[in-house]
C-alpha cells in the first residue's frame, strides 16, 4: 500500500544529500578556480569529438617544440647586412636573418645572397662570421663563426634522402634566435638538370624567395636545407654537406686552369651540339693545358664524373682540383661523348683571355661606350654587360654631367678619372636622365 | 600451441588479403578491425608468456611494444592515438572499479597503517632522492649551469616527478589479476594517498621553480585555489556523478550497461573541461556508489569486473604502442640508473615503514613493488614543465619519458609476481571474505 | 519477458544481475511502472525508446553528439551488426527442421517485399528525386529493410514467433547481395565471396582459440576480440557485417557446436547493449525531411499491406500450421529492418541515403507502438 507520496528509503535521502553538497562544493570552489569567468556549464556539444581534437594539436605543438629544440644546436641563426654601397641596397633589406647548418665546431653552410657583413647570433649577444667559400653557381656560402659553443657531436643529418610524405617542421631565423613552423612535404621530384644529383624539388607550400629555409623531420633530424639557384630546392643536407667541404678544399688549394674559354649552353647550341647540359668551348689557347685534347665546339657534360649545368660551374670544379693535377672531362663532341683527360696548370697572370676565365668573372674595366655631348658632358652610348658602369646602374642614354670632380666631362676625362682611382674605392658620377639628375656610385673593384 | 598459432595465422592471412582485394579504407573504418587484431594477437602474446611463467600482462605490454610505432610500426601513430582515446575511457573505468572496491569500514580500520606507511616510503624516497639529485646536477645532461636556488628547484621537480606513482596501473593489474586480500588492500590505499601528496608537492614545487626562474606565477589564481579545485573540486565532482549514478541504480536500474559507459565518458569530458583530476574523480564516483548502495555497488563491481578484461588488455596494449622507446636509446643508462636508484629507495622505505607497529608485515614489505608503476599521469606532469620551461625542461622530459618506459614495462609485471608471492591472484573469483587489513 | 530468446531483445544482463542480487521490494519504485502503465516497456520494444531518444541527441535535435563523434560510433555499428547477423545465422538451423513454417516466412517476406518495393519504386520514379541509388535499387533496399519481422511478446513455439524468426533470414542475404552490387570496388561476385571468406575464417578461428576450462577472463577477451574482427573485417571490405556474421554463425551451427555455445553464451550478455547503441545511432542519423517524412507514410502503409497480405498468403500455403490472420502477429518489425538500411548507409557514405533511414526509423518505431497495442495471441 503505497502512500500518496511515495516515502523516500533512508538510501535515497543519502544520496540526495550527496548530489547537494557536492554541487554545492564544486560551486564555491569555482568561484574562486576561476574567478572572472561564469560558474562552468556543462558541455553540451560534441563530447566525443573533444577526445580526439585536443590530443591532436597538443601533440602536433609538443613534436614541433621537441624537433626545434633537438635541431637548435646546429642551427645557428646568422645576422646578415646588405653591403654598403651596393647597388641593390636600396632595394633590400638592410638586415635579415637566416639560419645556417653546422657541420663543424666552426663552419657552417648558409644562404648568404649579397650580405656583407656577417654575424652570429650567440646566447650572449651577436658573434663575429666570415664568408670561407662561396658556391655562386648553387647559391650556397661556407661561413666560419666565432664565439660558439663547440658541438656535442656530429650533427643529425638524416642519411637517406627522405622518401615518404608527412608533415616536417621548416626553421627560419628570426632576431631572437630559430622560429619552427609545421610544414607539410607532399611529394619529392628528382631536380632536373644537373646541379644537384639527389636533391628533391620544394613543395608548394614553401614560398620561393625563402632560400636559407632549415628543414628537419619530426624527430630532429635534419632532412635538408632550401638553397635558391636556380630554381629553390630543398637539398638534402648530407649533399649540402659534402658538397661544402669540397667547396672548402677548393677554395684551400691555389687556383688552376685548363686554358680554355667557356660559354653558357643556350638553345641553339644546345639543339647544335645535341647536348642538354654544360658549356660550350669557344676558345682553346694553344698554348694552355687543354691544347691538343680540346676544340672549340666541344661541350664539356661532365667534370669528374658530375654533371656539370653551366661554364660557372665548369670553372668551380677546375679550380678545385689544383694545379698539375688532371681532370676527367666528359665531353660531347659532333653528337658523340666521350671522356678526356686534362693537366691543369696554374693560371697566368694577366687579364685577359688566355687565362680562361668565364665571362662571369668581370675585368676592371668602366665598359662605357661615350660620346661627347657639347655643354652637357658625355652621352652614354652603350654600357658593356658586368662592367663597372653596368653595375653602377648607368643606362644607354644618360648624359654624365660630372664624375669626381670634372665638370662636364668629356669622354677622355671620364676615362682617366676611372683609370686614375684606386682599385676598391668608389667614384661618384652625375648623370642627367629623362630630365632629372642622379648619383651613381662607380666601384672599382 | 599450434592451434593458436594457425588462429593467428588465418587472422593475419584474412587481413592481408582483404588489403590486397579491396578498396584500401581509412580512419574509423579500420578502428573495429585493427582493434580485433590486435585483441587476438595480444591474447596469443598473453598466452605466450603465461607458458614462460610470466605474468600475462608483460605480454600485453610487449606486443604494444613491439607492434607499435617505434619497431615494427603495425600499430601506426594514427591507430596509437586512437588507441588513447580508449585509453581514456579505460583508465575512468579502472578508478571506478577501484573506487567501488573501497570499502569505509575496512578502510577506517586500516586507515593509520596506511598513513604510515605511505608517509615513511615518500618521505625517505624524497629526502634521498632530491640530496643524489643536486649533489649530481653538474653532471646530468638536463642543465648542467644552474646554480643556486634554480638548481635545488629544477632538482626537486625531478624528484617529484620520479617519486610519482601510477594509481591506474596498479589499479589495471589488480582488476587483471583478480586479486583480492590485504596487501591488494594496502596498496591500492596507499598509491591513492601518494598520488594526493604529489598533486599537492608537485603544485607547490612548479610554484618556487617559477618563482626561482623568475617566470610569473603562471596561473592567475593563487596556489591554494587551485589546489583546492584538484583536490576537494575532483572529489566533489566524483561524488556528484557517482551520487546521481547511484540514485538512476537504484531507482531505474534499467540498460545499466550503456548508462555506465555514458558515465565513463561524462567522467573523462567533464574532467577535462574543468581541469579536474579524473582518476580523482573516477575513484570518488565508485566509493560513492559502494558505500551508499552497498547492494547495487557490489553487483555492479562484479559484473563490470567480468566483462573488463577486453579493456585491460587495450590499454596495456596501448601503453606499450605509446612507449616512446627512441627517447630510451637517447637517456637510457642515465634512466636506467634512476630507476634502479627509484627501486632501492622504495623498498628501503617501505621497509622502514614496515618497522612501525601499527602497519602489519607480511603483506607489508611487498608494497614496494606494487609502487614501481608509472605510467601516463607522470608524462603529463614532465609535459607541464617542459611546457612551461622549454629549454632544460624539454631534456627533462626525455629523461622522465626514457624512465617512464622502463617503469612501465617493469613495473605490472613487479606487482603481479608480488600478488602471487602473497596469494592474493584470483582471489576475487574465490570470493576469499575480506578480513580487517 | 523471454531472457533467454535468440532475438534482439530482452533485459540488459547488468540489469538482471544486479536486479538478482539486490533485496526485491519497496526499492522498485514508479518509474518503471508508468513505462509498464503506457505499454511502452522498453524490453519488448526497444525501438521505441532508443531511436526517439537517438534522434533527440543527434544533430537534427539537441546536438549533443555531433557528425564527426557520430562518425567515431561507426565501428560500433559494424559490430552490433555482425553480432545480430550471428544470432541469426546461429539459428538458422531451424529451417531444416520445420520446412513448411520456412516456406511460410519466404512466402510472407517475400510478398512484403515485393509489395514495399512496388510501391515506394513508383513513388521515387513518380517524384523524380535525385538519389544515390537508382530509384529501383533504393526501393529494393527499402523493402529489404521492411520485409522482417520479430513477434517479442509470444512464446517460442507459436509458429508465428517461428516464422518472425525466420523471414529474417531474407533481408540478411538480400542485403549480402545489394550491398555487393552498390558497393565500392571490384565485382559484386568477388564481395560476396569477400563476405562468406570473413566469416568462415573467423568461424575457424574461434573453433582454433576457444576450449573447455578456459578461464572467463580469457574467453571474454577472445570472444570480444573476434566479434571486433567480424565487424571490422567486413566495414574494412565495405560488405555486410550482417551477413558476415551470419556466415560465421552458420558455420559454427554447422561444424563447430562447442565454439557456437561458447560464443551464444557471451553473445547473449553482449549484444544488449550493443543493439542499444545502434538504435540511438540509427536515431540520431535520421533527419526528418519531408522527403522523409512522406517516405515513411508510404513506407508504413505498404507494410501493412504486404504484412497482412503476406500472412494470408502463407496461411493458404501451409493453413494447419499458421491462423488465417497471424499477419497481424507479425507487424512489430524488430530491429533487422534498420539493420540493412542503416548497414546500406554506411557503406554508401554519410549523407547517401538519409531519407530512407530515416524512413525506415519511423516505421520501426510506428509499428512497434502498433504492435504493442494490437491484439495478441499466445501471450504468456
Amino acid at each position: 500500500m503505497m502512500s500518496f507520496r511515495p516515502r523516500l528509503a533512508r538510501e535515497t535521502r543519502l544520496l540526495l544529500v550527496t548530489v547537494v553538497l557536492s554541487a554545492g562544493t564544486l560551486l564555491v570552489l569555482a568561484r574562486f578556480r576561476f574567478p572572472d569567468a561564469p560558474p562552468p556549464a556543462l558541455p553540451r556539444e560534441q563530447p566525443l569529438q573533444r577526445l580526439a581534437a585536443e590530443a591532436l594539436f597538443d601533440e602536433l605543438a609538443a613534436t614541433v617544440a621537441l624537433a626545434r629544440s633537438r635541431a637548435a644546436p646546429f642551427v645557428p641563426v646568422l645576422q646578415l647586412d646588405a653591403a654598403v654601397g651596393s647597388p641593390s641596397a636600396g632595394a633590400g633589406p638592410r638586415r635579415w636573418f637566416a639560419p645556417a647548418l653546422r657541420f663543424r665546431d666552426d663552419l657552417a653552410v648558409a644562404v648568404v645572397g649579397s650580405a656583407g657583413q656577417l654575424g652570429v647570433l650567440t646566447g650572449e649577444g651577436v658573434s663575429d662570421a666570415a664568408l670561407v667559400a662561396e658556391d655562386a653557381v648553387r647559391g650556397y656560402a661556407v661561413v666560419r663563426l666565432r664565439g660558439v659553443s663547440p658541438l656535442g657531436g656530429p650533427p643529425p643529418l638524416d642519411p637517406e634522402p627522405p622518401r615518404t610524405t608527412g608533415y616536417a617542421v621548416a626553421i627560419d631565423g628570426a632576431p631572437g634566435g630559430v622560429v619552427a613552423r609545421p610544414m607539410f612535404v607532399d611529394r619529392f621530384d628528382p631536380l632536373p638538370g644537373a646541379f644537384w644529383p639527389a636533391a628533391r624539388a620544394l613543395p608548394p607550400a614553401l614560398q620561393p624567395g625563402q632560400p636559407g629555409t632549415v628543414v628537419v623531420d619530426l624527430a630532429g633530424r635534419i632532412l635538408g636545407m632550401v638553397v635558391g639557384r636556380p630554381h629553390p630546392a630543398l637539398v638534402p643536407a648530407s649533399t649540402l654537406v659534402r658538397a661544402a667541404e669540397r667547396l672548402l678544399t677548393a677554395s684551400a688549394s691555389p687556383p688552376a686552369t685548363m686554358g680554355v674559354e667557356l660559354q653558357d649552353l643556350d638553345r641553339a647550341l644546345a639543339s647544335a651540339t645535341l647536348a642538354a647540359h654544360g658549356a660550350v668551348v669557344a676558345f682553346v689557347d694553344p698554348t694552355g693545358p687543354a691544347a691538343g685534347v680540346l676544340r672549340g665546339g666541344d661541350v664539356i657534360e661532365e667534370v669528374q664524373g658530375e654533371a656539370v649545368a653551366s661554364a660557372a660551374d665548369v670553372i668551380q670544379r677546375v679550380r678545385a682540383s689544383g694545379p698539375g693535377s688532371s681532370v676527367l672531362l666528359g665531353v660531347r663532341r659532333g653528337g658523340e661523348s666521350s671522356v678526356l683527360q686534362v693537366t691543369l696548370a696554374a693560371p697566368v697572370a694577366a687579364s685577359g683571355a688566355a687565362s680562361g676565365e668565364a665571362p662571369a668573372r668581370r675585368p676592371p674595366e668602366l665598359g662605357l661606350t661615350l660620346a661627347a655631348e657639347r655643354g652637357s658632358g658625355s652621352r652614354v652610348r652603350a654600357v658593356a654587360a658586368g662592367t663597372a658602369a653596368a653595375r653602377a646602374g648607368l643606362e644607354v642614354g644618360d648624359v654624365i654631367a660630372w664624375i669626381g670632380d670634372d665638370e662636364r666631362p668629356a669622354p677622355s676625362a671620364v676615362r682617366r678619372a676611372y683609370a686614375d682611382a684606386a682599385p676598391g674605392t668608389s667614384i661618384l658620377v652625375g648623370v642627367a636622365r629623362a630630365g632629372a639628375h642622379r648619383v651613381l656610385v662607380v666601384e672599382k673593384r | 600451441m599450434t592451434r593458436r598459432l594457425a588462429a593467428l595465422g588465418i587472422v593475419l592471412l584474412l587481413a592481408l588479403a582483404l588489403a590486397r582485394v579491396t578498396a584500401p579504407a581509412a580512419g574509423p573504418r579500420t578502428t573495429a578491425l585493427a582493434l580485433g587484431i590486435a585483441l587476438l594477437a595480444a591474447s596469443l602474446a598473453g598466452d605466450l608468456l603465461e607458458r614462460a611463467r610470466l605474468p600475462r600482462l608483460t605480454g600485453y605490454l610487449l606486443f604494444g611494444v613491439v607492434c607499435g610505432p617505434y619497431l615494427l610500426n603495425i600499430i601506426t601513430r594514427p591507430m596509437a592515438r586512437d588507441l588513447q582515446l580508449i585509453d581514456n575511457l579505460a583508465v575512468a573505468l579502472i578508478a571506478l572499479v577501484a573506487g567501488l572496491e573501497m570499502n569505509l569500514g575496512r578502510l577506517r580500520r586500516s586507515l593509520k597503517a596506511i598513513l604510515a606507511l605511505a608517509g615513511t616510503t615518500i618521505g625517505l624516497m624524497y629526502v634521498a632522492l632530491l640530496a643524489v639529485l643536486w649533489a649530481a646536477w653538474p653532471w646530468l645532461p638536463i642543465d648542467p649551469a644552474a646554480s643556486g636556488l634554480l638548481r635545488f628547484a629544477q632538482a626537486a621537480v625531478l624528484t617529484t616527478i620520479v617519486v610519482s606513482f601510477s594509481p591506474a596501473a596498479t589499479m589495471a593489474v589488480i582488476a587483471e589479476s583478480r586479486a583480492r586480500g590485504p596487501l591488494t588492500e594496502i596498496t591500492l590505499a596507499v598509491v591513492i594517498m601518494a598520488e594526493i601528496v604529489l598533486i599537492v608537492g608537485f603544485t607547490l614545487v612548479v610554484q618556487l621553480l617559477r618563482h626561482a626562474a623568475g617566470a610569473g606565477p603562471g596561473a592567475d589564481v593563487g596556489v591554494s585555489a587551485l589546489l583546492a579545485w584538484e583536490l576537494i573540486g575532483s572529489l566533489a565532482l566524483g561524488s556528484l556523478l557517482g551520487a546521481l549514478f547511484a540514485l538512476y541504480l537504484h531507482h531505474v536500474g534499467r540498460e545499466v550497461s550503456i548508462v555506465l559507459l555514458f558515465l565513463c565518458v561524462v567522467l573523462t569530458q567533464l574532467s577535462r573541461a574543468l581541469h579536474t583530476e579524473m582518476l580523482l574523480t573516477a575513484l570518488a564516483a565508485g566509493f560513492v556508489v559502494e558505500n551508499l548502495v552497498p547492494p547495487e555497488g557490489d553487483a555492479l563491481k562484479d559484473a563490470v569486473e567480468r566483462g573488463s578484461p577486453p579493456v585491460l588488455v587495450v590499454f596495456f596494449a596501448a601503453a606499450g604502442a605509446s612507449l616512446q622507446i627512441d627517447a630510451l636509446a637517447e637517456v637510457g643508462v642515465l634512466a636506467v640508473a634512476l630507476a634502479g636508484l627509484r627501486m632501492l629507495l622504495l623498498r628501503s622505505g617501505v621497509m622502514l615503514g614496515t618497522r612501525l607497529p601499527s602497519v602489519p608485515d607480511p603483506p607489508g614489505r611487498l608494497v614496494w613493488m606494487g609502487l614501481v608503476s608509472q605510467a601516463g599521469v607522470v608524462l603529463g606532469l614532465a609535459i607541464v614543465v617542459a611546457r612551461q620551461f622549454p629549454g632544460w625542461g624539454l631534456r627533462l622530459q626525455t629523461v622522465v619519458v626514457a624512465l617512464v618506459a622502463i617503469n612501465q614495462f617493469l613495473g605490472p609485471a613487479v606487482f603481479r609476481l608480488a600478488l602471487a608471492r602473497a596469494g592474493e591472484v584470483g582471489g576475487a573469483d574465490r570470493q576469499v571474505p575480506s578480513t580487517s587489513a | 519477458m523471454r531472457p533467454d530468446r535468440e532475438a534482439p531483445s530482452g533485459l540488459d544482463p547488468l540489469d538482471i544481475e544486479i536486479e538478482e542480487r539486490v533485496p526485491p521490494a519497496p526499492r522498485r519504485s514508479w518509474l518503471p511502472r508508468r513505462h509498464h502503465a503506457l505499454g511502452l516497456n522498453p524490453v519488448t520494444a526497444p525501438a521505441v525508446v532508443y531511436v526517439p531518444l537517438g534522434y533527440l541527441a543527434g544533430p537534427a535535435g539537441l546536438g549533443l553528439v555531433s557528425a564527426p563523434a557520430l562518425g567515431y560510433l561507426d565501428p560500433v555499428v559494424s559490430v552490433a551488426l555482425a553480432a545480430l547477423g550471428t544470432l541469426a545465422g546461429l539459428a538458422a538451423g531451424d529451417i531444416l527442421r520445420h520446412p513448411r513454417l520456412a516456406a511460410v516466412s519466404a512466402v510472407e517476406a517475400g510478398a512484403t517485399l515485393l509489395l514495399v518495393t512496388g510501391v515506394v519504386a513508383s513513388l521515387l520514379y513518380a517524384w523524380g528525386v535525385a538519389t544515390a541509388l537508382p530509384p529501383l535499387l533504393l526501393a529494393l533496399c527499402l523493402g529489404l529493410g521492411a520485409s522482417p519481422s520479430s513477434a517479442p511478446a509470444l512464446v517460442v513455439e507459436h509458429p508465428a514467433a517461428k516464422v518472425a524468426d525466420l523471414d529474417d533470414l531474407v533481408p540478411i542475404l538480400g542485403a549480402a547481395g545489394l550491398l555487393a552490387a552498390i558497393g565500392p570496388g571490384p565485382d559484386a561476385w568477388l564481395l560476396l565471396l569477400a563476405t562468406a571468406a570473413i566469416g568462415v575464417s573467423v568461424g575457424i578461428v574461434a573453433a582454433l582459440l576457444l576450449r573447455d576450462g578456459q578461464p572467463p577472463s580469457e574467453r571474454v577477451v577472445v570472444v570480444v576480440g573476434l566479434l571486433l574482427l567480424l565487424g571490422g573485417a567486413a566495414a574494412y571490405a565495405a560488405v555486410s557485417p550482417l551477413a558476415a556474421g551470419f556466415a560465421a554463425g552458420a558455420w559454427w551451427r554447422w561444424r563447430a557446436r562447442d565454439a557456437g555455445q561458447v560464443i551464444l553464451a557471451d553473445l547473449r550478455r553482449l549484444h544488449h547493449p550493443l543493439v542499444v547503441l545502434f538504435l540511438i545511432v540509427a536515431g540520431a542519423t535520421s533527419v526528418l525531411s519531408t522527403q522523409a517524412l512522406w517516405l515513411s507514410a508510404a513506407l508504413v502503409l505498404s507494410r501493412l499491406l504486404g504484412k497482412l497480405a503476406g500472412g494470408w498468403l502463407g496461411s493458404r500455403v501451409a493453413g494447419g500450421v499458421a491462423p488465417a490472420g497471424f499477419g497481424l502477429l507479425l507487424l512489430p518489425p524488430g530491429v533487422f529492418g534498420l539493420a540493412v538500411v542503416l548497414n546500406a548507409q554506411q557503406v554508401l557514405g554519410p549523407g547517401a541515403m538519409t531519407a530512407a533511414l530515416s524512413a525506415t526509423a519511423v516505421s520501426t518505431v510506428v509499428f512497434e507502438v502498433v504492435g504493442v497495442a494490437a491484439p495478441h495471441e499466445g501471450e504468456p
